[in-house]
């Protein structure tokens, strides 16, 4: 088996046990998670940080192996304890035999809409009404929810007023533990490590928030939501089996105020707001071909893995230190996501016609949204369709309106933005034809690295030169 | 120059006719309905007509009125061209009279541009402010380029007091139409139509909008294109309009012809060299939102700039005589993203203003605003601690400037984008002085704390929001000219990146 190359800041598991390090070894027993420092110029060996301990030292790579993905199951469960609607004699039954702390939570037959906590106690089952209370839940009135995912984990730690603490769940038949899958995967992270900082940004889906794991800085997706969270199970998922420089990485989940999504931290925040403050005196053509083809090589990545985006714009591409260009947000990756949303809302201007009216996602119409992408980037972060309404461009465009091309945008950019355009889907290219042409014309614009660059220091030359 | 003409191109295409052979071929629109006169006529030379009168400056200059015919013979100067006189005669007979033009005062004979009804790429918004103008009557009307769709063409009617808009409509072969039941080929027999009736238009066409907005030539003259130093006697100093801090600012005229603007310096507020060096950046700097450097006079004190004549003086005089009484949002917004403008071409010229604040916003006929006294303050000589110390905070630049331009005295386009923000809060506040009752020192330690000037009671969130953007501590997270002035022009527009579907899916 080749051994792979880990990059810095990816997280692994033990395979083996070290009980007794070496000198500058680490420490460590088989299913441990490790945080990668670095490659040591002994290929066999890496610097790397125990998550549980803090320690830092040598192991080999041998011992080492990647997470595994997370199967896209739909018994996972966040909240496997949850039973759905069911009265309480069957609650009665699912709770035997009667074993101290032995819980469900069900919702009301009664009163639809309203939850009841059934704990086993004694002989008995108590049934505990869980009220609405200004957005959150409550059973004394006293102590107050997001949801129920932390009510549960309350009274798991102290049973405060309720009969007993909870111990044991009760799961619903056929329900898988989310967590413990999660767990047994590596992809679970410890809450204790994480610190978390100012808010970054909002999603469509909540609050992004900076933090910090383990030493290393993260954003991290809170969704309080118990339904949304369970919907980002998925994508979560979808996630864990993805790795490519050119998208967004996860590094893992924790369970706490709903779902905690942990991501690798990209310092310069989203392309759209990088190009509208740096601007032309700063941003060359050459970089945006490269930010161009960065994301065309992530969204290739996508389509072999044949998954859709469905909302690739330039706010959903995140730009690192070393300008790097990530594709995130893979918030509507799944057409279930979409279907459950109360508010189908839908990216007008960046969705592909066939989609709009149809709700045909494909990986063509991925490269529609590419087009109106490639568009953005070479306005340097404009909004696209400029003074047009969302209703007008729906109209144009299904008569054959296409935008003009940004001022200085290359004219093989904007070619290619035409053939992302194309009405018929099948007629637009696929992501690795653009990747081809994107290298293409960068390498006839010349000048900059592939691999990537450096932001130019403090301000552009003036004319006009301070004393 | 060249260069610089070739930068300058992007800027001006809207309010330059042709003014090189290799443009002609792009630029021009043919008007295929226009009188063709007959051919003897034609020799050698390009045939323009003038779109606005102009009376001659100098001797070289050649007068004419709007309509008039020109022929340009010399087009090797960007503003100023060599052309004939075609209709006037000289005193002796058969000498037609030529001399100097201002470039973008004609354009090219038979083009669309030429026509009295078209009036270019202007906005809506622009299309309705000049047709209500009090000389326009019911039926004045005019023909634009399309502002989301290039290539095609609006037109704009007044009906009593209320502009009314529509989409001129093409055909795939060629031709416009309204309605599909009637068609032209040209759009001079579209006019000409709807000249005779109405046909399911508002009211009828009648004469087109008055074209009021004068362009300013690039110069005083010809000469002076090259020869910014020029004869202080040539200046007759009128009236003083106002004075400040390095001296006083007079309405003036030159060469007995032309209104400018005089800026007369205190003697020992600057060197003349250094003064000079910059002059000569700030005359190639061209931008209809950018006041025009016409020439100098620094061989004796005081030192004159000489400067076009914008006459409703600075921006925050004009705020504050106005209070909130006629001015609205829409024209706040209007004059912001002016400024915008004029700020996002000195950025792509790589120039700082340095002293960006609604003082040095100059405010003309038609509600033309222009960004004056860029890169002055470099050149002035100042004792930073007299400005830090001054008990006068008319005199504190410090409340514009932005916190690492303070401590380093280092300026950057991003350090006048903090100052663009303290101007925007100017305009919405009508031209109040921004932290009133802070000194510069209070300010300074404030902003060092993260505080940021409040929302004023009467500023929409959406534009406290960009003054925001402007007071981003780290100067590279402050958003670009070009990025403020599609903000500001879009911002009536409704722009949101989801919409619910209900509207679209079937």
């Amino acid at each position: 088996m080749p051994t792979q190359r880990w990059a810095p800041g990816t997280q692994c598991m033990t395979k083996c046990e070290n009980s007794r390090p070496k000198p500058g070894e680490l420490a460590f027993r088989k299913g441990d998670m490790v945080t990668i420092l670095e490659a040591c110029e002994d290929k066999s060996w890496y610097r790397a940080k125990h998550h549980s301990s803090g320690q830092e030292g040598l192991l080999a790579a041998a011992a080492l192996r990647q997470r595994e993905a997370l199967s896209t199951d739909p018994k996972l469960s966040l909240m496997p304890w949850f039973h759905g609607k069911i009265s309480g004699q069957e609650a009665i039954q699912q709770l035997q035999p009667p074993e101290d702390g032995l819980f469900l939570v069900r919702e009301s037959a009664r009163h639809p809409g309203d939850y009841v906590l059934c704990v086993s106690f004694g002989r008995d089952v108590i049934h505990y009404r869980v009220l609405h209370r200004d957005g959150h839940l409550t059973i004394d009135e006293a102590v107050c929810f997001c949801n129920l995912m932390d009510m549960v984990e309350h009274y798991t730690r102290d049973k405060g007023a309720i009969c007993t603490k909870l111990v044991k769940p009760k799961r619903k038949q056929g329900a898988k533990s989310a967590e413990e899958e999660l767990a047994k995967a590596g992809w679970l992270l410890d809450l204790q490590h994480l610190t978390l900082g100012a808010q970054i940004g909002e999603g469509e889906f909540g609050a992004v928030l900076q933090g910090e794991y383990l030493g290393q800085k993260v954003a991290v997706k809170n969704i309080k939501c118990d339904v949304t969270a369970q919907a980002f199970l998925d994508e979560t998922a979808v996630m864990t089996k993805l790795q490519h420089r050119n998208l967004v990485r996860l590094l893992g989940v924790i369970l706490h105020h709903g779902l905690y999504i942990v991501m690798e931290h990209v310092s310069k925040g989203n392309l759209v707001n990088f190009l509208r403050t740096r601007g032309r005196a700063l941003v060359s053509t050459s970089q945006l071909l490269q930010f161009a083809l960065h994301v065309a090589e992530g969204m290739e990545y996508l389509e072999s893995k044949k998954l859709v985006h469905r909302d690739l714009a330039a706010r959903n591409i995140l730009v690192s230190e070393d300008l790097v260009a990530k594709v995130s947000d893979f918030g509507l990756a799944k057409a279930e996501l979409r279907k459950g949303l109360d508010s189908s809302r839908l990216p007008v201007k960046w969705t592909a016609p066939e989609a709009l009216k149809n709700g045909r996602f494909s990986s063509k119409s991925d490269v529609w949204s590419f087009g109106v992408l490639l568009w953005e980037v070479f306005s340097y972060g404009r909004a696209p369709y400029p003074k047009m309404s969302l209703k007008e461009v729906s109209e144009a465009v299904e008569k054959g309106y296409r935008m003009e091309p940004p001022d200085s945008c290359p004219g093989p950019v904007h070619t290619l933005m035409g053939s992302c355009w194309e009405a018929e889907p099948s007629r637009r290219p696929p992501f690795r034809k653009i990747v081809e042409k994107l290298g293409r014309e960068l390498r006839s614009v010349g000048v900059a690295a592939p691999a990537g660059g450096q932001e130019a220091e403090g301000s552009a030359p003036t004319r006009s030169q301070d004393p | 120059m060249g260069s610089v003409c070739m930068r300058l191109w992007a800027y001006l295409q809207p309010f330059l006719p042709c003014w090189s052979q290799e443009a002609d071929k792009s630029v021009v629109i043919e008007n295929p309905g226009a009188y063709c006169p007959p051919e003897a006529n034609r020799s050698q030379g390009q045939y323009f007509v003038a779109l606005f009168d102009y009376e001659a400056r100098t001797a070289e200059d050649l007068s004419f009125h709007a309509g008039d015919k020109l022929q340009v013979l010399d087009t090797s100067h960007e503003g100023w061209w060599l052309a004939r006189h075609l209709e006037k005669k000289g005193p002796g007979l058969g000498q037609q009279l030529q001399g100097y033009i201002p470039s973008n005062y004609v354009a090219e004979d038979r083009s669309l541009q030429a026509e009295p009804w078209f009036f270019g790429a202007i906005k809506r918004a622009d299309a309705e402010k000049q047709l209500l103008y009090s000389e326009n009557q019911t039926g004045a009307f005019l023909i634009r380029e399309s502002e989301s769709q290039k290539g095609d063409f609006s037109l704009s009617v007044l009906d009593e007091g209320v502009v009314k808009h529509y989409r001129i409509r093409r055909l795939d072969e060629g031709g416009f139409f309204l309605t599909r039941r009637k068609t032209f080929s040209t759009l001079n027999e579209f006019v000409n139509y709807y000249t005779t009736t109405s046909d399911g238009l508002c009211v009828k066409l009648e004469k087109p909008c008055l074209k009021i907005q004068v362009p300013t030539p690039f110069d005083l003259s010809y000469k002076t294109v090259d020869q910014w130093e020029i004869d202080r006697n040539s200046i007759q100093l009128l009236k003083r309009l106002g004075s400040g801090q390095f001296g006083e600012v007079w309405e003036g005229l030159w060469n007995n012809t032309t209104p400018v603007a005089v800026k007369t310096l205190k003697p020992g507020s600057m060197d003349p060299n250094d003064f000079l060096r910059e002059a000569q950046i700030m005359k190639s700097l061209r931008h209809p939102k950018l006041i025009q450097l016409y020439a100098v006079c620094t061989l004796e004190d005081p030192i004159y700039i000489i400067t076009e004549l914008m006459r409703h003086g600075s921006l925050q005089e004009y705020l504050q005589n106005d209070g909130g009484s006629k001015i609205r949002l829409t024209q706040q917004v209007d004059m912001a993203a002016q400024v915008a403008s004029g700020m996002a071409y000195l950025e792509s010229q790589n120039y700082i203003h340095r002293d960006l604040a609604a003082r040095n916003v100059l405010v003309g006929e038609h509600n033309i605003y222009k960004v004056a006294d860029f890169g002055l303050a470099r050149v002035f000589k100042v004792d930073n601690e007299d400005i830090y110390e001054s008990k006068h905070e008319i005199k504190l630049p410090v409340k514009w400037t932005a916190p690492e331009a303070i401590r380093t005295n280092k300026f950057s386009i991003k350090s006048d984008v903090w100052s663009f923000g303290i101007l925007l809060y100017e305009i919405i506040t009508y031209g109040k002085m921004p932290y009133s009752g802070m000194t510069g020192a209070q300010v300074i330690h404030m902003l060092g704390q993260n505080y940021r000037l409040p929302q004023p009671s009467n500023c929409p969130e959406q534009f406290y929001s960009i003054m925001m953007e402007c007071w981003n501590v780290e100067p590279k997270q402050r958003p670009t000219f070009e990025t403020l002035h599609w903000k500001l022009e879009d911002y009536f527009e409704p722009d949101s990146s989801y919409s619910d579907t209900n509207n679209f899916i079937n």
